[in-house]
């Protein structure tokens, strides 16, 4: 498996990268590649220019922001695992990258690369929709924020602009006690469903891995969570409005079953911590 | 624009200075132009772990990184475990356990279960068996291999099985 | 054997030291001055009639130094059909590259031979094929049906067939109590060694010898096959098998692929390499299993059986390659498992579809008849409301009826089915895990106990050929026709020498897998490598102990039964005389064996298990896996133990998550390891196993098969556990793989 020849620039900077990605029209970014380069070896992808942005320190940080912590999108998933900032201040996404994939993918995956992709299997854009987190984007125009929930458009596809590099996730603070659960045959497989569930300040968020063509709210969750229903009964609404694909792991219907089954867990992980402290990671 | 890419990378504590074509995977450098073909190849899609080299320390997937975005870094290959004649401890447990029977998945099997025990030198038997999740092996059933590691996992739960 | 006892002790493996640092040599680690690559054009589709193949934009490609197509192909006699199987062959012959016609989607249609793999694989995206799609056929019920016929010259699709009968079969059906039917199905499954196929063959012209390294079971029957296809003499082609890793039955032939390697050698004059990539080995490599099995069994009142009747349908694939009909063949001679079944009919016919050929994988009909003999016994047991030990302990054929010949036709040579059985419960405290499944039961768990009884005959093929040489200071070199790849033959195969030479294993060099250093040879499958290669050392080592006391005694003058052989001299003729020292020739001692078979040697065992199932998704836990086997002598229990615990797990993947499957077009599905499941350490289970040594009368060694036995008794017992955990909600038969998803909708639909 042999990637088709391509251009290979690497950037110092943010501010060089995206000089690169304008003067190329099928110039993709290139961060850890386990995205991209798995494409690539099947010739899915054949980009004619790679602009690597992997040495980019100014993008690998954890930090405290104003109201939000903030995470460098060349972070890694096992640095968003084993950070304590991470853990303390958004654990759902430490439990969440903690499964992703297996220890090699977690060492070079980084959570920008993640998103940019936007497939709908992936673990940490789920994560993140629960947490309405928000999404810095730089561009030869400047900055943007993109808020989580308007960035996913369609089967990778993404709010991505060509020229556009995200250099920063915010994960708004005050998010409390959260679940998250993933269904799979083998622990190398990526997510048949899962569900990612946080007690955010305005209310419990369930969002949805696999269960359509972008990772999705469980808006009719949380309206029955927010109109005082039980869990349970909330659960069992977890499959209304989805699309889950069919494949040979498992049907559309098992996956439906499934998020109902795995919401009710995940709701359950929210309600047995306490507010304001980490859910049960294992 | 060019289609290779200059790299300085330090294989086995060698520094290598040349330029690759930018489409040459990692894995691809290390057998081809450096003839380390202790790394294998086995399969097209980040499965198998055969390909598994530390990376700057970290295990990681030579058939996923391209040998240009190894510029700068430090890579050990399953021949630069060990000095010549001798053998890694986590070697050592897995000729001693038989952890190994055809040998293909072994070097990535190894390098992963060095970077596990880096990660968590008192690795649980759950910790073993999901740090292996990036390596599979057809021959053993594993449990050998669980076992090898057990068995260097200081303070590790010496559960049976 | 001397006091020294080697064998049979634990002894850690030579082979380690080099596979652990990568000094290992597998195919694609060889290179050779000048070698090219090789790059494989395939069929998109699975059945279309070949219009034109434009070479031309691949030949100009940059460092292409060759394309071949169907048309090169043209003038090599095909691939033989020719099955020793027994069955009755109607397939066609197998090309090397598709003419007129594809009948499987990734079926070779054009190589592209270059400088560098890039070049190549680049190459072959420029080769032009136009397709002509007709109607594809993929389900083998539908195959016979023969509303699409695949080969040109047939009127229907069926490739092979094989029945055997025996005992009055009507009559059993007309007294039976009852009528125990079972429609099984065995998917396909893949092989999938972590390494994938390949070849590298260099010509010289000068001496019109060919060299090909292969990644292969055994050198022997790839150079025959050569031999055939190229119309060569085998003194003209070397085959070396490298390290290989990994083939479970799936190496037994040289690949279509491997063939057109040696022609683009032979017409370029450079060494050519192809290697597959793991998506290539999906889609090319032949797969396992694939078979439909419909059965019924006569029972007496008692529970007695008195007669099966299975019609087996084996999913051949789109060409009948010559280790086809093996496994269904099998399967069928295996049907009545370890029960004494006075009377049988079981037919067996190979259906050929749009998909890629099937062949032997890891067990190649051994599973198959035990999954059919144990689901026909648990159904007996729940027809009858018997317990499903005590229906087997009616059937099993006893120790003391051996050697048994079934209604099949086939001769188990010695075992002891019952005390197996009896201790694979002990294992796992039966009567308390049904006691326990009663508590279970009644607080909504769904919980199974489960158990099988099985049978694995090896050293099929009946020969091999070894031979042993003493060199001056005692360096022994043995060299043997059956070739490891992963089983651990040097360590092993070096204990029984060992003892049988009196010097110590580090003095002994096995050598294998190279048709110049090894003359003759058969190979190694079917678990067949101790009892024969095994077999054949000793007999070899006992033929040169004797070659060395005669030359001695004429020699010296001293008769022979004043002299022995002790430490690798020979004593009582004053000081010791070193062997080397006798002969006449090069300064080494030799002799050589062949080890004949009348038949196949019986392993058997027992496994019981207790798994539970989670009813809100459907989840399968194995909570206790255990076993009982009777492999006869185990000369090294570490190796013997590594078998087993390998092939339980393919076993259990077998059961529980591997499936090969495909669209109605034809197209693979399961084309990488993410959507294959084979299983990863997390999924593996814990098996607690013991061997029961009852030595086989069949061999010098009393060696049997352990090479498939975790893989033919472990589909079995899962099978018998997650019905039993079922039968309350009604279920009475489930086939694998025993999804999540197949699980819970067992659960929900009661």
């Amino acid at each position: 498996m042999i990637p088709a020849e391509f251009g290979y620039r690497r950037a110092a900077s943010v501010a060089e990268a995206i000089g690169m990605l304008t003067q190329d029209e099928d110039a993709r970014l290139l961060a850890g590649g386990h995205s991209l380069i798995p494409l690539m070896k099947l010739r899915l992808a054949v980009p004619s220019l790679l602009v690597d942005i992997g040495k980019v320190a100014e993008l690998r940080y954890v930090s405290e922001g104003p109201g939000y912590l903030a995470i460098g999108a060349l972070t890694r998933h096992h640095t968003l695992a084993t950070n304590p900032l991470v853990r303390e201040q958004a654990g759902l996404l430490a439990a969440v990258a903690t499964e992703i994939g297996d220890p090699q993918v977690r060492h070079r995956g980084t959570i920008g690369g993640s998103l940019a992709h936007g497939d709908p299997a992936s673990d940490l854009p789920a994560a993140l929709l629960a947490l309405d987190a928000s999404y810095l984007v730089s561009s030869p125009a400047g900055n943007r924020v993109i808020s989580a929930g308007v960035f996913h458009l369609g089967f990778l596809q993404t709010a991505l602009q060509h020229g556009e590099v995200i250099t920063e996730i915010r994960v708004p603070s005050g998010t409390g006690s959260y679940g998250f659960r993933k269904f799979r045959a083998r622990s190398m497989d990526w997510a048949m469903a899962g569900v990612a569930a946080a007690r955010t300040p305005s209310g419990i968020r369930v969002a949805l891995v696999n269960m359509g063509a972008v990772p999705l709210r469980a808006a009719a969750v949380e309206a029955a969570l927010s109109a005082g229903r039980p869990a349970a009964e909330a659960a069992a609404l977890a499959a209304v409005d989805t699309a889950p694909p069919a494949d040979t792991s498992a049907s559309a219907g098992f996956r439906r079953h499934l998020a109902r089954v795995l919401t009710g867990q995940a709701l359950a992980d929210v309600d047995a911590a306490a507010p304001g402290r980490a859910g049960s990671v294992e | 624009m060019s289609l290779t890419a200059r790299v300085r990378i330090r294989v086995n504590g060698e520094l290598q200075v040349t330029a690759v074509p930018a489409r040459q995977l990692l894995v691809s450098y290390l057998r081809d132009d450096l003839g380390l073909t202790g790394t294998k190849i086995g399969c097209d899609t980040t499965s198998c772990g055969a390909c598994t080299v530390l990376l700057n320390g970290e295990a990681v997937k030579s058939c996923t990184v391209f040998a240009a975005q190894a510029d700068g870094d430090e890579v050990i290959t399953i021949e630069g475990l060990a000095p010549a004649g001798s053998l890694h401890p986590v070697q050592r447990a897995f000729r001693d356990e038989h952890a190994l029977q055809c040998g293909y998945c072994t070097p990535g099997m190894v390098l992963a279960v060095v970077s596990l025990l880096r990660e968590l030198p008192e690795a649980s038997d759950a910790d073993i068996r999901r740090g292996l999740d990036g390596n599979l092996c057809r021959c053993t059933g594993y449990t050998p291999i669980i076992r090898a590691v057990r068995s260097l996992a200081a303070g590790a739960a010496h559960d049976p099985g | 054997m001397t006091a020294v006892g080697w064998t049979g002790q634990p002894v850690r493996r030579v082979e380690d030291a080099e596979l652990l640092t990568g000094a290992g040599r597998y195919l694609d680690d060889i290179r050779l001055p000048g070698m090219l690559h090789l790059a494989v054009v395939r069929s998109p589709v699975a059945h279309a009639l070949l219009g034109g193949i434009d070479t031309a934009a691949a030949a100009a490609s940059p460092g292409v130094r060759l394309v071949l197509t169907g048309a090169d192909v043209a003038g090599l006699s095909r691939l033989p059909v020719a099955s020793d199987s027994g069955a009755q062959v109607f397939g066609p012959a197998v090309p090397i590259l598709a003419s007129e016609r594809v009948r499987f989607a990734g079926e070779p249609v054009a190589v592209v031979v270059a400088e560098s793999r890039a070049a190549a694989v680049d190459a072959a995206e420029l080769v032009d094929v136009e397709y002509q799609e007709l109607p594809a056929v993929t389900d083998p019920a539908a195959a016979l049906a023969g509303q699409v016929v695949l080969h040109g010259d047939a009127t229907d699709n069926v490739m092979f067939r094989w029945h055997q009968a025996s005992g009055d079969v009507d009559a059993a059906f007309a007294s039976a109590a009852a009528i125990v039917r079972a429609d099984l199905e065995l998917p396909r499954l893949a092989a999938a060694p972590l390494e994938p196929r390949g070849c590298l063959a260099a010509y010289d012209a000068a001496g019109d010898y060919l060299t090909v390294h292969a990644s292969a079971q055994d050198p022997h029957r790839p150079r025959r096959q050569l031999a055939a296809v190229f119309g060569r003499t085998p003194e003209s082609i070397r085959v070396i098998v490298p390290n290989v890793g990994g083939s479970f039955g799936s190496k037994s032939m040289l690949a279509p692929e491997a063939f057109a390697t040696v022609l683009a050698a032979l017409r370029l004059g450079r060494p050519v390499k192809w290697v597959e990539t793991r998506s290539e080995n999906f889609l090319a490599a032949y797969q396992g299993r694939g078979l439909r099995a419909d059965c019924e069994l006569a029972v007496a009142a008692d529970g007695r059986f008195l007669a099966l009747c299975a019609r087996l349908t084996s999913d051949v694939g789109a060409y009948l390659y010559p280790v086809s009909p093996v496994p269904a063949v099998h399967a069928g001679t295996l049907a009545t498992g370890c029960y004494d079944i006075p009377a049988a009919s079981v037919e067996v016919t190979g259906v050929a579809t749009n998909k890629v050929p099937t062949g032997p994988y890891r067990g190649a009909g051994r599973p198959e008849g035990a999954f059919i003999a144990e689901r026909l016994a648990d159904l007996t047991a729940a027809e009858l409301g018997l317990d499903r030990a005590e229906i087997r302990r009616r059937n099993l054929i006893g120790p003391d009826a051996m050697p048994y010949r079934t209604a099949v036709g086939t001769t188990i040579d010695s075992g002891d089915f019952p005390r197996l059985l009896d201790r694979a419960l002990e294992l796992l405290d039966y009567d308390a895990a049904l006691a326990e499944q009663r508590q279970a039961r009644d607080r909504g768990e769904i919980y199974g106990v489960g158990m099988s009884v099985f049978l694995e005959p090896g050293g099929m093929g009946l020969w091999e050929s070894a031979a042993v040489s003493v060199r001056p200071g005692g360096q022994v070199v043995a060299a043997v026709g059956s070739t490891a790849h992963g089983q651990g033959h040097q360590t092993a195969f070096a204990q029984l020498l060992a003892d049988e030479l009196g010097v110590p294993p580090a003095a002994i060099e096995i050598r294998a897998g190279d048709t110049a250093t090894v003359p003759v040879g058969l190979g190694t499958f079917g678990s067949r490598s101790a009892i024969t290669g095994g077999s054949a050392l000793i007999l070899a080592a006992r033929e040169l102990k004797a070659t060395a006391i005669k030359l001695a005694s004429e020699r010296s003058g001293v008769p022979p039964a004043e002299l022995a052989w002790r430490q690798g001299k020979i004593h009582g003729a004053g000081p010791p005389i070193d062997p080397p020292e006798l002969s006449v020739t090069a300064g080494e001692l030799s002799a050589s064996a062949v080890f004949r078979l009348e038949q196949p040697v019986y392993s058997s065992g027992a496994y019981a298990a207790i798994v539970s199932i989670d009813a809100s998704t459907g989840v399968l836990r194995v909570d206790r896996l255990v076993a009982a086997h009777d492999a006869g002598k185990v000369l090294n229990p570490l190796i013997a133990e590594g078998q087993v615990t390998g092939g339980t797990l393919q076993g259990f993947g077998e059961a529980v998550s591997e499936q090969v499957s495909y669209d109605a077009d034809g197209q693979l599905l399961t084309g990488s390891f993410l959507s294959y499941g084979i299983l990863s350490a997390t999924e593996a289970p814990v098996l607690q196993s013991e061997f029961v040594e009852v030595p086989s009368p069949l061999n010098p060694l009393g060696v049997r098969g352990v090479g498939e036995t975790g893989a033919t008794g472990v589909p079995a017992v899962i099978a018998s556990a997650v019905t039993d955990a079922l039968s309350p909600l009604g279920v009475r038969h489930l086939d694998p793989p025993y999804t999540p998803e197949v699980l819970h909708a067992a659960v929900a639909v009661t």
